[in-house]
């Protein structure tokens, strides 16, 4: 219940786990539609540089004459010297930055994928660790310390100081399992959302007696 | 004739009759309430517990003895093998057993995997065959042989141990017996030769530690531990003669039950009579040894053992909390929550703790089952066994008490 998982068998790949967050991530998502805006505001620019501005307009005015006119305008521009260099040149500037920073953040997403990955692995290790080596050695310890205990060779502080060893090697396991799950969930952020996870291992190494995780 | 003394010494006991070796008899006063000396050869072997004698062969009127330096494999008792060196195959080393005026040629052979030399403890011989390495000899390198040839102008019980890197050699099992019989011996009709150890093995392994100066968990006789030493098996009435030979770093009390004893020598030769007085318990000190007699007259099962009561136990620390009188309460039961296998200990003595558990290679501190419990014995301790009417010295079993000689148990 209130208890963490144990470690999946399986850590997922890296190229899989890369493509998804390059796929999935929602700020690389919107840095790409950024990058489309100004491709199309070029586009249209582009479009329309040989057309000027043309104005419509409703014209009403009185003659001096004594009668009124009324009637619809329409101007037409000329771009004989302003053919929207300008605005181009800005626009696909933007667009190079636009597409720049997409890029950026695709090899930032992945560099954050493989490192958030590697912690995963190495916390996975350290998990490993302390429940195939340490707290089996502490735990041969205390029978060792018991054994040496019941031909008098140690005392009972002797023997408590091991027990009190095997619980901290046992309270660190745990620890380190924490850690493990905190990474695991650094990597689910940088791969934008749930990391598929194997069947859960059959749970190791046992709990000390008297020392309930 | 130095032969056939030797053939005969082996049925000694049937050579009574034998009126050519006869003619000698012992002139030394035994000690008061001693039966008649019975000369029945030149001298009675000694028995080794736990070992053996050393054979000898004559060539051109010279005792040829080989002793070979070497690793062994030693079970103390038991349950406990030990990683020793000695001789032969063997901790002591073979008991040499000789007589005075012998022309010895003593054959030292090292396989040892460092280099040894063989010092004769006691013997008065020419400098040049004391067997310093670096005094008076080069040291005899792995592989190399050295021959030490004298003639014996003494009696008593002496040894050889190395004299090159004594400290490990020593403290890892390099010791034996010389004993020279004087050549008009004083008969006894049982000769036991005990060679005191102590030796620090931590518990669990099976080497000694050869850097331990005070604090020894193992005493042994003749490098075995109780329950591992054999008794001392004699008749009622006979003449008995300990020998007694240390080279450890303690001196031992060595203590016997239901008799008295006299130390008759020590490994300077014998004690002159008038100086000889009764006792029950001597110390053997470092680096020398003790020979005492006395007649079994009180059949029985007797202890003789160290006085010193950590030398009657085996494996044990020396720092473990004193819980004599701790009254526990409720710490017991918390501790058996986190372990469960907890036995509270020692809070009334320790005795009825005998075998609980124990690491591996390592004998219980108190071993021993007699015919009423546990004996809660162990180290320096055998049992002189002194019955009437047997025909053999194997093992006769427990002592049966006759009617009314024993305590027991009443209502007060």
């Amino acid at each position: 219940v209130d208890k963490l998982p144990e470690l999946p068998d399986d850590e997922v790949d890296l190229e899989h786990l890369e493509s998804l967050a390059v796929r999935r991530r929602l700020d690389l998502e919107a840095a790409h539609e950024q990058a489309m805006a100004v491709f199309h505001a070029l586009a249209m620019a582009k479009s329309y540089r040989w057309l000027g501005a043309t104005p419509v307009a409703a014209v009403y005015d009185h003659a001096p004459e004594g009668f009124t006119v009324a009637g619809p305008g329409v101007g037409v521009e000329l771009p004989l010297f302003d053919q929207k260099q300008a605005v181009i040149a800005r626009l696909e500037g933007q667009l190079r930055a636009a597409l720049a920073r997409e890029t950026a953040l695709a090899v930032d997403i992945r560099s954050e994928v493989r490192s958030a990955r590697s912690r995963v692995l190495a916390a996975r290790a350290v998990v490993d660790r302390y429940a195939r080596v340490v707290v089996p050695l502490r735990q041969r310890v205390v029978a060792l310390t018991q054994e040496r205990y019941d031909a008098m060779l140690l005392g009972t502080y002797q023997l408590l100081q091991a027990k009190q060893s095997e619980v901290t090697a046992y309270r660190e396991f745990i620890e380190a399992l924490r850690d493990y799950w905190i990474a695991r969930a650094d990597l689910e952020r940088a791969a934008g959302g749930t990391v598929p996870a194997a069947a859960p291992r059959p749970p190791a190494p046992s709990p000390a007696p008297g020392a309930s995780p | 004739m130095i032969t056939r003394r030797h053939i005969l010494s082996g049925v000694s006991a049937l050579a009574g009759g034998l009126g050519l070796l006869r003619t000698r008899t012992a002139t030394a006063a035994p000690p008061a309430g001693s039966p008649p000396l019975q000369a029945a050869g030149p001298y009675t072997p000694v028995v080794t517990p736990n070992g053996s004698t050393l054979p000898w062969v004559m060539k051109d009127g010279v005792k040829e003895l080989r002793l070979v330096a070497e690793p062994v494999k030693r079970e103390f008792a038991p349950g406990m093998v030990v990683d020793c060196w000695g001789y032969n195959g063997q901790t002591p080393g073979p008991t040499i057993e000789l007589v005075e005026g012998d022309r010895v040629r003593l054959f030292v052979t090292n396989h040892l995997p460092e280099r040894t030399s063989m010092h004769w403890h006691g013997v008065l011989l020419p400098n040049g065959m004391d067997g310093v390495a670096g005094l008076v000899q080069p040291h005899i390198l792995p592989g190399e042989t050295y021959v030490y040839e004298l003639t014996l102008r003494q009696h008593g019980t002496l040894m050889y141990h190395p004299h090159s890197d004594e400290m490990v050699q020593l403290a890892l099992g390099m010791m034996g017996f010389l004993i020279v019989h004087p050549k008009v011996p004083e008969r006894v009709d049982r000769d036991f030769a005990i060679f005191l150890a102590e030796w620090a093995i931590p518990p669990g392994t099976s080497r000694p530690n050869p850097l331990v100066m005070l604090d020894f968990n193992t005493f042994t006789f003749n490098s075995r531990a109780w329950p591992g030493t054999d008794t001392l098996v004699v008749k009622k009435g006979d003449r008995v003669r300990v020998r007694l030979a240390n080279l450890s770093m303690d001196s031992h009390p060595i203590h016997i039950h239901g008799h008295r004893f006299q130390v008759t020598g020590t490994d300077a030769g014998p004690i002159p009579v008038s100086a000889r007085f009764h006792e029950n318990t001597v110390d053997v000190p470092p680096g020398t040894t003790r020979d005492f007699e006395l007649v079994a007259d009180n059949p029985g099962d007797w202890p003789l053992h160290c006085h010193k009561s950590h030398h009657t136990m085996n494996a044990m620390a020396h720092d473990v909390p004193n819980m004599i009188g701790v009254e526990p309460s409720s710490a017991d039961a918390n501790i058996q929550k986190v372990l469960p296998g907890y036995m509270p200990m020692g809070g009334s003595g320790m005795g009825g703790m005998m075998d609980m558990g124990r690491p591996k290679n390592t004998l219980p501190m108190m071993a021993g089952k007699g015919p009423f419990g546990a004996i809660e014995m162990g180290g320096m301790f055998t049992i002189l066994k002194v019955r009437e009417g047997i025909t053999t010295y194997e093992d006769p079993g427990w002592y049966q008490h006759p009617a009314g000689t024993q305590a027991r148990k009443v209502s007060a």
